[in-house]
Formats: structure tokens, C-alpha cells, sequence
């Protein structure tokens, strides 16, 4: 199970905000998909997979934290997916 | 032509970059490394076949992107992750984090974030080395935005009219940050400029490693016995933004796929296949050996010790 973060970009190092998911819940993604746009300081940046897997949010639109927060995890398998929702 | 064993052993070292690289990437979006950071994706060839055939003694000065030449020159790892994080354990005393990378040890003059900062510091080695008679020489890299610099000019002119051991490698990947070089550079290849300053001016396509290799020899070859600077301009498209976390709303995406498109590390891989080599067992030996050097250099900084702001004074001066 790989995490995946809203990174830090830039020297930027406060909060930042989830703009929105591109990718549903529960798909398969591929490395370079671009899989969520977040903002930074009034910038809006498109963040691709860094890893292929099924995608799990964890996380949703307007969710805001500090940089490098976990909103989601790419899992290999759909026991792994169903098992992490069924913890929620 | 270069060897198959020169070709494999240089791909070898590209990937070890690029793993570094990738890895520096990723862990800067955890948000704990401060500052920014430029990586060296897609140059590999550059700092490889210009650094791979210096002497240890020989010195170099580099840019803000300067993880690459560092590692080429033989740089050790866990002191430059330590550094990237402003550690004490980092080869600066964590002072200088990524664009101040410096190790004398190695020959490694510094990283410098001054566009063009570099290239005095390297000609006035390369006059060290020849008052001296000491046999080393000095090799500049900087970018395409820091040829439009006027130290550039100054230093080009010194070097030829002195005759200087030095190396001028100018890294073309056609953008100052956002400024495109065919905006901004009056001239299609910058290296047609050295005719100005009665030196040799030399283009090369750095997504072709042998190319590469082969001018980097002859340039290192002639600041060696004595004939002078050589300026190389290295011409590669940029594969990432000028810096991690650079939306790149400035350029076409389509741009960024070609550049991936030409990688050199994926053209190298498909000469050595195309040579019969196992490029599958280079590949995985490679990972196996970087992944647990850097899984240790990553743990050993994030543990370090910050430096003491007792010490705020310390190393400000070098002597």
C-alpha cells in the first residue's frame, strides 16, 4: 500500500488545499495519471501518480492541510481496497 | 565510437543519477527538506561524460542544479542527502542545502544559486592551476539563461587570452526558468559565440551519450596539454520544471512528453541492448545498490542533528 500526499511544491510550506480528486474512487491508475489539482499560495497544480495501483481516497474536495499530508493510497489489490473501506 | 564498456559503465552512472534524482523528488514532497530543489533529469550524459573522464584533482564548478555534476565527480551520497536537509552531518554543515553543495575533497568548487556564479570561480581555478603548475583543470557548467550573462564574456576573454586549462559546458534545455531560449538568445547555437573569443565552439546533442563523451574527451584533452579553453554547448529539451513543484503553466504539455520521448538514459539502454548486453541484470544491480544507499542517507538525515545557532558564525569564511 503506497501513500499518496499532497506534496510540497515550490518553497511553499504551509497548508494546502485539495481543489478536487480527477480520478474516481476504486481505479486503476497508472504511473503519470494525473490524479488530483491542488492549490498552493493561489496556484492551482495538477499532481500525477506517482506509483500505478488503485486508487483509495481517503481524502475529499476542499480537504485542506499542511503539505506532504496523506489523502489517499494506490493498492495493489481489490481485497486490500475493499479492506481499507471497510475500515471507514 | 566509444566502447561497449565505456557506454555500459556510463549508463551505469546516468541511472545512479537519475535514481538519486527521482528519489529527491519524491521525498521533497514530503515537506520536510527546506528550500527548493532543482533536479538533473534528462542532463545525465552531460555530467557523466564531462566528470567521468576528470581527475580526481581536477575541479569543477556547478549551478543550482547541481545533484548530477556532485555525484559524477564522486560525491559521496549520505553527506549530500544530510546537506539537502540542512543537516550537520551534510557536506556544508547543512549552511547551504542543495543549490550550495560544495566539497573541495572532490573537487567540487560548489554548486552556486547566482546564475552564472560559477564560471569566474572556475577560470580563476583554471589560473591557480596554471600559475601553480599543478596539471589540474577546471570545468564550468551553467545553463543556457546564464550564457546572457556579462561574466560569461569577461571569463571567456580571460580564459583565451591566457591560454587557461578550463572547460566551459554550457547545459542548453532551450529555458532560463520560464524564458524560452529562442526568445531570449540571439543566436540558434550558443556555441557559435566562442568564435568570438578565438576558442573552439562545439555542439553537441547530450541525448546521445557517445557524442557526448567524445566532445567532453577532446575539450578535457586540450585544457590538459596546454592549448586552452574549449566552450561545449550540451542541447538537451527539459523533461521536468525549472524547479520540483513547477506547474509549467508557461509551456505546452506536449513539449514535456516529447522531451521524455528522447530520454538519454532510454536511447543508451536500446545502444546496449542493440550490442547484445544485459541491460535487465545492470539495471536491477544498479537499483539494488542505489535504493539501499539512499533508503540509509534518508533515515541517517532526517535523524541528524541540526546545526547549533551557537555556531551561527561558524564557516561563514572559508580559509
Amino acid at each position: 500500500m503506497l501513500e499518496v500526499i499532497m506534496p510540497k511544491q515550490g518553497m511553499y510550506e504551509g497548508d494546502v488545499t485539495l481543489i478536487r480528486w480527477l480520478i474516481p474512487d476504486g481505479t486503476d491508475v497508472l504511473v503519470g495519471d494525473v490524479l488530483f489539482t491542488m492549490e498552493n499560495e493561489k496556484v492551482e497544480i495538477d499532481i500525477e501518480a506517482e506509483d500505478a495501483g488503485i486508487l483509495v481516497q481517503s481524502q475529499e474536495d476542499g480537504f485542506v492541510a499542511a503539505v506532504g499530508t496523506v489523502i489517499g493510497y494506490l493498492v495493489t489489490t481489490r481485497a486490500e481496497y475493499d479492506q481499507i473501506k471497510a475500515k471507514k | 565510437m566509444i566502447s561497449i564498456k565505456t557506454l555500459e559503465q556510463s549508463f551505469r552512472e546516468m541511472l545512479r543519477i537519475r535514481l538519486f534524482e527521482e528519489r529527491v523528488r519524491r521525498e521533497f514532497g514530503k515537506g520536510d527538506m527546506p528550500g527548493f530543489v532543482h533536479v538533473y533529469v534528462g542532463a545525465e550524459a552531460i555530467a557523466v561524460a564531462v566528470c567521468g573522464q576528470l581527475e580526481k584533482t581536477d575541479m569543477i564548478t556547478s549551478t543550482h542544479r547541481g545533484h548530477g555534476h556532485c555525484l559524477a565527480k564522486g560525491v559521496e551520497v549520505a553527506p549530500m542527502v544530510a546537506e539537502l536537509y540542512g543537516r550537520e552531518s551534510g557536506l556544508c554543515h547543512g549552511r547551504g542545502g542543495s543549490m550550495h553543495i560544495a566539497d573541495f575533497s572532490k573537487g567540487v568548487l560548489g554548486a552556486n544559486a547566482i546564475v552564472g556564479g560559477g564560471i569566474g570561480l572556475a577560470v580563476g581555478a583554471a589560473l591557480a592551476a596554471q600559475t601553480l603548475k599543478d596539471g589540474r583543470i577546471a570545468v564550468t557548467f551553467f545553463g543556457d539563461g546564464a550564457s546572457n550573462q556579462g561574466v560569461l564574456h569577461e571569463s571567456m576573454n580571460l580564459a583565451s587570452i591566457w591560454k587557461l586549462p578550463v572547460v566551459f559546458v554550457c547545459e542548453n534545455n532551450g529555458w532560463a526558468e520560464s524564458t524560452p531560449a529562442s526568445y531570449s538568445i540571439s543566436v540558434s547555437d550558443i556555441a557559435t559565440r566562442a568564435a568570438g573569443y578565438s576558442m573552439p565552439g562545439v555542439v553537441v546533442d547530450a541525448t546521445d551519450y557517445g557524442a557526448m563523451h567524445i566532445a567532453a574527451e577532446q575539450a578535457i584533452s586540450r585544457a590538459r596539454v596546454g592549448d586552452g579553453p574549449t566552450f561545449i554547448e550540451a542541447k538537451f529539451p527539459r523533461q521536468v520544471g525549472h524547479y520540483v513543484g513547477d506547474g509549467e503553466a508557461y509551456r505546452n504539455r506536449d513539449e514535456r512528453k516529447n522531451a521524455r520521448d528522447s530520454d538519454v538514459i532510454s536511447k543508451t539502454r536500446l545502444v546496449l541492448e542493440s550490442q547484445g548486453v544485459d541491460v535487465i541484470s545492470i539495471v536491477s544491480e544498479t537499483e539494488n545498490q542505489i535504493i539501499k544507499e539512499l533508503d540509509s542517507a534518508f533515515d541517517a538525515a532526517r535523524q541528524g542533528k541540526w546545526p547549533s545557532t551557537d555556531e551561527l558564525e561558524k564557516y561563514v569564511y572559508s580559509s
